[in-house]
This record gives C-alpha cells, sequence and structure tokens, in this order.
C-alpha cells in the first residue's frame, strides 16, 4: 500500500524555518488539525530539532584557549602595521573590559582566568630611520613596542620608557630589548651583523649565544664575537616566550640504531637524539622535507631533518610537530625505546602539547 | 550573564571590527575572547580532527584580522560573518595538502573526548551518538547548512553571503540533512 503523502507537508519545515507568512501559518495550521501526515511531519521535525539541541556542549579547555589566543597575537603581529587612531584607545580599552565581562559570566565558576588590564599602558615614544635598505614592521600592544627588522640597517630613537612600557626590536635570529637609547643594528641574509649603541642600554638577545647587555658608545658584530662552542644537542628549542622552560640537553642519550627504509642487508644507520646539520637553505624546508622523507617511508632521514629544524630555534609552531614525529618515526621504523624517549622529550617540552596523548602512549608501550 | 550579554549589541561588535582594520591587536584579542567558544563549536561540528581543531581556529581569526575592512553590517551580524569566515576556513583546511599529511602521520586512534554525563541513560546515549555519526556522514556542503542555520541560528541569508551560495541553496541543502538526519535516526 502507497505511504499516504500531502501535498502540503513541505509547509511545516518552511513554517519551522520562518519562510511563510502569518497568513500561510495560520492557513496550515487550520489544515493540520485535519491531516495527519502534517501532523506527524511537524512533530517529526520538531523531535529532530530537540535532538539536535541536545548534542554535547564542546570541550571548554582554558589551557588550550590562551595557547591559541597567544600564537594569534603573535601571527597578527608580524603582519600587522597599524595606524594608530589614539582616539579609539579608550573605546578598544572599554570593549575589551565588556568582553572580559561576558567571558567571565560565560565561564565556569571555578576555573581560572586570564588578568585583563582595565586601562593600557600607552605605547613608548620612539623613532626608526631608515640608515641603509632597512625593512621593518611596526605593532604595539598596550605598552609594548614592537619593532620588527627584516633586513638592512636601522637606526632607532627611543624616549625614556615609563614603567609598564617595553621597546623591543625583533631580529631573524633573536631581539633587543631597549632600555630609551639610540643605536642602529644591520641585518643581512636573515642574521644580526652589528649593534652599535649611541645612548642608553640594550639587552640583544641572539640565538646560539648568550644575552648580553650593551652600554652607550659599545659596539656588538656578528665577526668579532667569539664563536660559540657547540651547543649541548637538544631535541627542542622554543624560543619566543620566556615563560617557556628551556630543552634539556640529551647529547648523552643516543637512540638504538633504526634500519634505513632502502636496506636490503640488515646494515642500520645510527640516528642521534641531537642535533645534526642540515644542509638545508632554511629552516622550514627541513620541516617541510622531513614530511616528504617520512611519507615515502625514509624514517632515518625524517628523523634527522626533524631534529634539525628543531634545533635552529626560530620561533615556529611547527617546533611541537616536529618533536612528536620524530618519536613516530622511530615507532615506525621499530626502534620503540628510541620512540619512548622522544616521547618523553615531547612530553616534558610540551605539557600541554597537542599529541600528549599519543605520546603518553609511547612512553607505556615501552 | 544574559543581562551581561544583552550589554552587546552589534554596534560594539562592528567598532571592534573597525578597531581590527585599523590594525589594533587588542580589539583581535578581544573578538577572539568574546567569540572562540562559538568558532570551536563549529569547527569540531563541521568534523575536523580535534588535532587540527586550533590551528582553524587561529586560521579562522588571522583571516578576520585581514578581512575585516570588508566586514558589511548592512549584510548581517559580526557573530554571523566570523561564523561564515570559520566555514570557508574549514572547507580550505579540508582541501589542504598539510591536514592530508597529518592524517597520513596520525598514529594512534584519537580518544573518544565526549564523556557521558552521569544521569544519561545509555538508550539517550546511543540515540545522540548515533546523531552525530549521521551528521558526520553527512557531505560537507549540507553539513555547512545544518550546523550554521540549525545549529548556530545563523539566517539563511547570512550563512548563503558567507558560503557565497544563493539562500534557495541553503534551504535545499538543509532540507536534505534533516531528511538524511530523520532517516538514519529512525532506522532499527
Amino acid at each position: 500500500m502507497k505511504p499516504v503523502a500531502c501535498d502540503r507537508s513541505w509547509e511545516a519545515e518552511a513554517i519551522a524555518d520562518g519562510r511563510l507568512s502569518d497568513i500561510d501559518r495560520v492557513s496550515f495550521e487550520r489544515h493540520a488539525a485535519t491531516c495527519s501526515v502534517c501532523r506527524e511531519e511537524r512533530a517529526a521535525l520538531a523531535r529532530l530539532d530537540a535532538r539536535l539541541r541536545e548534542l554535547p556542549p564542546t570541550a571548554n579547555e582554558p589551557m588550550r584557549r590562551q595557547r591559541v589566543r597567544r600564537r594569534l597575537m603573535q601571527s597578527a603581529g608580524e603582519h600587522a602595521r597599524p595606524r594608530v587612531r589614539w582616539y579609539l584607545v579608550p573605546l578598544i580599552a572599554a570593549l575589551a573590559c565588556a568582553a572580559a565581562f561576558a567571558m567571565r559570566a560565560h565561564a565556569p565558576t571555578n576555573r581560572p582566568h586570564p588578568p585583563v588590564t582595565a586601562v593600557e599602558t600607552p605605547a613608548p615614544a620612539y623613532e626608526v630611520e631608515n640608515v641603509h635598505g632597512a625593512v621593518w614592521t611596526e605593532t604595539t600592544l598596550g605598552g609594548v613596542a614592537r619593532v620588527a627588522l627584516t633586513s638592512g640597517q636601522a637606526g632607532f630613537h627611543v624616549h625614556k620608557l615609563q614603567p609598564g612600557q617595553r621597546f623591543l626590536v625583533s631580529l631573524p635570529d633573536g631581539e633587543i630589548e631597549v632600555h630609551g637609547t639610540r643605536f642602529t643594528v644591520v641585518v643581512e641574509e636573515r642574521r644580526t651583523h652589528d649593534v652599535n649603541v649611541t645612548e642608553g642600554v640594550v639587552s640583544l638577545r641572539l640565538r646560539d649565544a648568550p644575552p648580553r647587555t650593551l652600554l652607550a658608545s659599545e659596539h656588538w658584530s656578528a665577526e668579532a664575537a667569539a664563536p660559540t662552542t657547540a651547543a649541548p644537542t637538544t631535541v627542542a628549542v622554543v624560543a619566543s616566550s620566556a615563560t617557556i622552560p628551556p630543552p634539556e640537553p640529551i647529547a648523552s642519550q643516543r637512540v638504538a640504531p633504526m634500519p634505513t627504509s632502502a636496506s636490503s642487508t640488515g646494515a642500520v644507520a645510527s640516528i642521534s637524539t641531537g642535533a645534526v646539520a642540515s644542509t638545508s637553505t632554511s629552516h622550514a624546508d627541513d620541516f617541510v622535507l622531513g614530511m616528504a622523507a617520512f611519507q615515502r617511508g625514509d624514517y632515518a632521514e625524517a628523523d634527522r631533518l626533524f631534529a634539525s629544524f628543531s634545533t635552529r630555534g626560530s620561533p615556529d609552531s611547527r617546533i611541537e610537530d616536529a618533536a612528536y614525529l620524530r618519536a613516530v618515526a622511530h615507532a615506525r621504523a621499530g626502534d620503540s625505546a628510541g620512540a619512548a624517549r622522544l616521547a618523553k622529550v615531547y612530553l616534558d617540552t610540551f605539557p600541554n602539547g597537542l599529541r600528549r596523548r599519543e605520546a603518553a602512549q609511547f612512553v607505556t608501550d615501552q | 550573564m544574559k543581562a551581561a550579554l544583552s550589554r552587546r549589541d552589534a554596534s560594539d561588535d562592528t567598532e571592534l571590527l573597525r578597531a581590527i582594520a585599523d590594525g589594533h591587536l587588542t580589539a583581535l584579542g578581544a573578538l577572539y575572547d568574546l567569540y572562540e567558544p562559538d568558532v570551536r563549536r563549529v569547527v569540531v561540528r563541521l568534523g575536523v580532527r580535534d588535532s587540527d581543531v586550533d590551528d582553524v581556529i587561529h586560521a579562522t581569526f588571522l583571516q578576520v584580522a585581514r578581512a575585516a575592512k570588508r566586514f558589511d553590517e548592512l549584510r548581517g551580524s559580526v557573530r554571523g560573518w566570523l561564523l561564515g569566515v570559520a566555514a570557508n576556513v574549514v572547507r580550505r583546511h579540508r582541501r589542504s595538502f598539510a591536514r592530508t599529511a597529518r592524517r597520513l602521520l596520525a598514529w594512534a586512534n584519537e580518544p573518544n573526548s565526549r564523556t557521558p554525563a552521569v544521569d544519561e541513560t545509555f538508550e539517550r546515549r546511543q540515540e545522540l551518538e548515533r546523531l552525530e555519526r549521521a551528521i558526520d556522514a553527512l557531505s560537507p556542503a549540507k553539513r555547512e547548512a545544518l550546523v550554521l542555520v540549525a545549529l548556530e541560528g545563523l539566517s539563511a541569508q547570512t550563512a548563503a553571503a558567507s558560503l557565497g551560495v544563493p539562500v534557495g541553496t541553503v534551504w535545499t541543502r538543509l532540507h536534505h540533512a534533516r531528511r538524511e538526519l530523520r532517516r538514519a535516526m529512525e532506522e532499527p
């Protein structure tokens, strides 16, 4: 027997979606009073709607939210070139307060909240001079001003800083924090070559070198600097925040050799958990090449490239991926002991890492 | 809580977007604090794997920062526009090679992050899991319509503008999505 149908049953959904007028709605209600098909259609849609509203909420993880927020502000700051309209600052501060209030009203009462600054410290006053071919961007966030110098020679004059103000120059290979000063910086081929301080004090922090303080009339150059001793090998380097703990040197840990994918006689290539010199022209290439090696099953090469990428030390969100993938590479190659050691280093370095569950599994399986 | 939310109106969000367009990072942070839960919910409901959700959220708000100048308040709310941006980022993410590579590299099954409520009956849990599986089985286009209109309450006009399709297309996809879900729920 053919199921009973009604030409008007489509109206039940249209009314639920608000697509029909009040007159049409009244007309349908009168019709549905005498039509079981349309009544059932309306009831079925209501049941489905009720079930959809019962879907479980998305998990609330404050640490994860804050990590994404931090990464977002860093990424946005690297690309921003704001035109500062100072008259908007009080309005933005008020909107930020309202947003913080609404967020607090949303959040469970027993969860901690990040601090909210009700009134922002004004950004420091400074001037940047293009001495020779300088390329830079400027961003401000509250009382912090940051100039990202990509290349060339630039001169800086930073006015006396008030409490709560900071001025930083981001370099491809580090940063300079100044304390009210005049100085010049030369960057070539993504490396800092020269810093000359005319007035005041700067703190120079470069990758692979201890931080140094330069006073007025002091000059630092890459050629004159003593070569740094080969750093103890490390698994992962995170260099963008002072709150992240330094990586643990694991030069003494040698992972058991793992067979290469191309080997047919059982000869093995040893894989070190430490840094390996890479022939890539940029650290970003190491990660991409590492992924390619992984996908073709060359786990030894993938491990070497991920290790090289990790030890370059530039702030890159894929550092965490590389650390985890090294453990996976060792596991895929049958080296469970090495995988477990690398997984433990991952867990120590990224206690809130996205792959902490999988990494913990490596340690458990060992 | 509702009193706090009602103090916000469309003009507050529009001012936030204008400030973002002018490069004020604080405004971007404020927008993130307000709407991250909504964006996260949409991204999860559109089927993005847990290991990729944070990347997609990050990409969504970065895209908001770049596209803030193009927001037209006459075409809908900031929230609606923002969720549309999220849906488009999810679409690009589905097509990206990087995501494909990460799927290949996933070593362990992701644990089921849904913890049943203490008083949830077995039958109810079964029913909700069946519904979630049915939503997962929808095509991306139908899923977008269902999530944005039926789950997030956006108007079909706003969803259509964000997705770049006619309004009628949104209604059609929503109708088919509902039909598939009903069929799946009625199966023994």
